[in-house]
């Protein structure tokens, strides 16, 4: 069964990727249906250097050939980290979509003065992920002198759940009379609610929060974001140009035409099932950490476009994609080579460095992240600059 | 005198009705002579919201979903209930989640234990429930969901869905056409359909707005106090208001859906040509603009009944 769900996923991320809706139709579609990895070469603007990948080149060649160094999934020896001499960091709680509470972790540079001004990052997981799995991107950046943010999208690891996932089991007392009503009640709390709309809204708030936080220059904040939040950050930065700089690793954006998505056959009998009860169907969706998501999400993240929108992003917000080479989920790097040619001609700064022979799943550790957490943070470099006097 | 809709305008609208949360009285029951009516809930993501459902005759009679302007409830729609009801169209009038009849949007009110693998819990905490919130985008999601619901009734035509909406819904009528393809019809009375003169592009706020931003976003915990959640409401309202623009949808409206704007002669409110016209000329699909010509932005009660005629003959043909 989980081999299926696993099939279904790598669909949906394939399709996220090409610009498409995301897959609406269970069950998974059949395993044919997974692209083939067809990797190109990039031939647009060097806006920043890769000489990293040349100087790396033995070592990411040992990783992609080591049978030790394959991947289906990060495992938890791919999520550790240590901080750079001088970097502190901390929890906080920020708020989205009306009061919901989820938490970030703050990574300071060595030697942090909050009345200079640094650029700040936030920094998002992948599918059905958690932020523990990733906080080594955002130590890193902060090893390079910026403040960052990593952070927990709703429901998911230390953030709490919000309206969407809190399900009364009385009846609602609350009329209009009133805005606010406090009372003890007794709930459903739901977790892991898969949900890239509201990963967008995790994802602004978390701006917010940096564009706030003593030391952070608000005009210079960066996003980074792997996977399904490669796909998250593709709405992201159509909706909020905030965001100066963007890295989206392992996927890609391609231009698609905006149309109007139908929803049919089992995709809508579990929506009417969602509808008359408050819950449809479950499935697996996690390759790292295995628990189960509501199958709608294959629908409803669907509407965070990306593809269709690319055409909103502003020339002020550089994009740059560090796709896989034998990205078994998405197909190689063709949707980011198609989504960079499209942001350049528009006149957006954009890049594409591809990780020669790794796999989805290896750039998080090892050689991989040494290389992708370098560019990144040269990307960021570039284009939010240093810390500044205030 | 037509004037533009300025900002101004429209946030001091979204204020009062967000302090006024309205109230409405249910109309004699005289007034559905003829039509069998029924009052019907669902659940719209995880709150239980709720409708009426005005029937059309027959086993299989085509839908609309009636979406109320800002700040209203589903007792505002009844003008249009009756004529599509009588016309063979079944209509549902919702209230979107926090208003009306509908319940409101829950948040946890104190710290609980949760773990992932757990997915569901059941538990008794302090929760919080805020009314009156105005958000387009859940309101857009709250007809899609009021549309599934309408596809789940075995006497509805599940190809045949319409959607009307008065005002701001107007343009959510164009959204919903835009990014759902189960919708076929629309219908948008006095509609303001934000984006037509704007360049499509992200959204950067202003230094104000920013500010508020990281307020919301830093000490933006759900308010405890009626006053608390009435300024929120409106400020939250404010700030969504600025970044939605239906109009950006319109391309992505299949050329085989149907779509009649209805338009007051002496909106004072709105400038029709950068509303209903605009969107009326950059649709490719089917479309008319039906004028009723002495009308201004609210209409009075023989307007609507105009507008309801207006809508009932479009969506009746519309949806055979």
């Amino acid at each position: 069964m989980s081999r299926w769900v696993g099939r279904g996923f790598a669909s949906a991320l394939a399709l996220a990727a090409a610009g498409f809706a995301i897959a609406q139709t269970p069950p998974a579609p059949a395993p044919q249906q997974r692209p083939p990895i067809t990797s190109g070469t990039y031939t647009g603007p060097k806006v920043i250097s890769d000489a990293i990948i040349t100087e790396k080149a033995a070592g990411l060649a040992a990783q992609a050939a080591d049978p030790n160094w394959v991947r289906k999934v990060t495992l938890p020896v791919d999520w550790n980290y240590s901080l750079a001499p001088g970097v502190l960091s901390r929890q906080v709680n920020f708020y989205v979509d009306g009061g919901t509470r989820l938490q970030g972790r703050m990574f300071y540079p060595k030697d942090f003065d909050p009345k200079a001004k640094y650029p700040g990052i936030v920094v998002g997981h992948g599918i059905n992920a958690l932020a523990i799995g990733i906080e080594k991107y955002a130590a890193s950046f902060a090893a390079r002198g910026m403040v960052a943010m990593s952070i927990d999208y709703q429901s998911y690891g230390f953030s709490d759940s919000g309206a969407d996932e809190l399900m009364l089991l009385e009846p609602d007392p609350s009329t209009d009379a009133k805005a606010v009503t406090v009372k003890r009640m007794k709930i459903r709390l739901k977790r892991t609610n898969l949900n890239n709309v509201e990963e967008v809204k995790a994802f602004r708030a978390g701006i917010s929060y940096l564009q706030g936080e003593p030391g952070v220059d608000p005009d210079r904040i960066g996003t980074w974001a792997t996977s399904n939040g490669g796909a998250v950050e593709g709405g992201l930065i159509a909706m909020d140009g905030r965001t100066k700089a963007t890295v989206i690793q392992v996927m890609g954006i391609a231009p698609a035409p905006a149309k109007a998505r139908d929803i049919t056959g089992p995709a809508l009998a579990d929506a009417i099932k969602r509808v008359q009860t408050g819950q449809g169907a479950e499935t697996e969706a996690g390759f790292s950490f295995q628990t189960n998501v509501d199958l709608w999400y294959r629908t409803r993240s669907g509407d965070v476009g990306g593809g269709p929108t690319l055409d909103r992003v502003r020339n002020t917000t550089a994009v740059l994609f560090l796709p896989a080479e034998k990205d078994e989920l998405i197909g190689g790097n063709r949707s980011a080579l198609a989504g960079s040619e499209f942001l350049t001609k528009q006149g957006v700064p954009s890049q594409v460095i591809t990780y020669p022979g790794l796999t989805h799943f290896q750039p998080y550790s090892g050689v991989g992240f040494e290389v992708g957490s370098t560019l990144a943070a040269d990307w960021f470099a570039k284009f939010l600059g240093g810390k500044k006097s205030s | 005198m037509i004037r533009k809709l300025t900002l101004s305008t429209f946030l001091a609208a979204a204020v009062i009705a967000a302090s006024a949360l309205a109230a409405h009285a249910a109309p004699p029951p005289a007034a559905y002579a003829g039509v069998n009516t029924q009052d019907v809930a669902w659940y719209s993501e995880q709150v239980k919201v709720s409708g009426k459902l005005f029937k059309a005759a027959g086993a299989k009679a085509p839908a609309v979903v009636l979406a109320p302007g800002w700040g209203e409830t589903a007792a505002s729609m009844d003008a249009y209930a009756l004529a599509l009801a009588k016309s063979g169209v079944t209509a549902l009038a919702i209230d979107y989640r926090g208003w009306g009849k509908s319940g409101g949007f829950l948040y946890l009110g104190q710290r609980v234990d949760t773990y992932d693998a757990l997915r569901f819990t059941d538990q008794t905490p302090d929760m919080i429930i805020r009314r009156g919130r105005l958000d387009p985008e859940l309101q857009v999601q709250d007809i899609r969901n009021a549309i599934t619901f309408l596809q789940g009734m075995s006497d509805v035509d599940a190809g045949k869905i319409g959607v009307l909406g008065v005002g701001i819904s107007g343009g959510h009528v164009i959204s919903v056409l835009g990014m759902d393809a189960r919708a076929r019809v629309g219908i948008a009375v006095t509609p303001v359909i934000a984006g037509a003169n704007e360049k499509r592009q992200s959204y950067i706020p202003t230094a104000a707005d920013q500010a508020a931003l990281v307020k919301l976003a830093r000490e933006g915990s759900a308010p405890r106090t009626d006053a608390d959640g009435r300024k929120r409401n409106a400020e939250e309202a404010a700030l969504a208001l600025k970044e939605y623009k239906p109009f950006w949808r319109i391309d992505a409206i299949p050329n085989t859906d149907a779509v009649r704007f209805i338009t007051a002669g002496k909106d004072g409110e709105i400038d029709n040509a950068a509303n209903a016209i605009a969107a009326s000329k950059a649709l490719k699909a089917t479309n008319d603009v039906q004028t009723l010509p002495n009308a201004k932005h609210k209409l009075t009660d023989a307007e609507q009944a105009d507008a309801a005629k207006l809508a009932a003959e479009w969506a009746a043909s519309k949806l055979k």
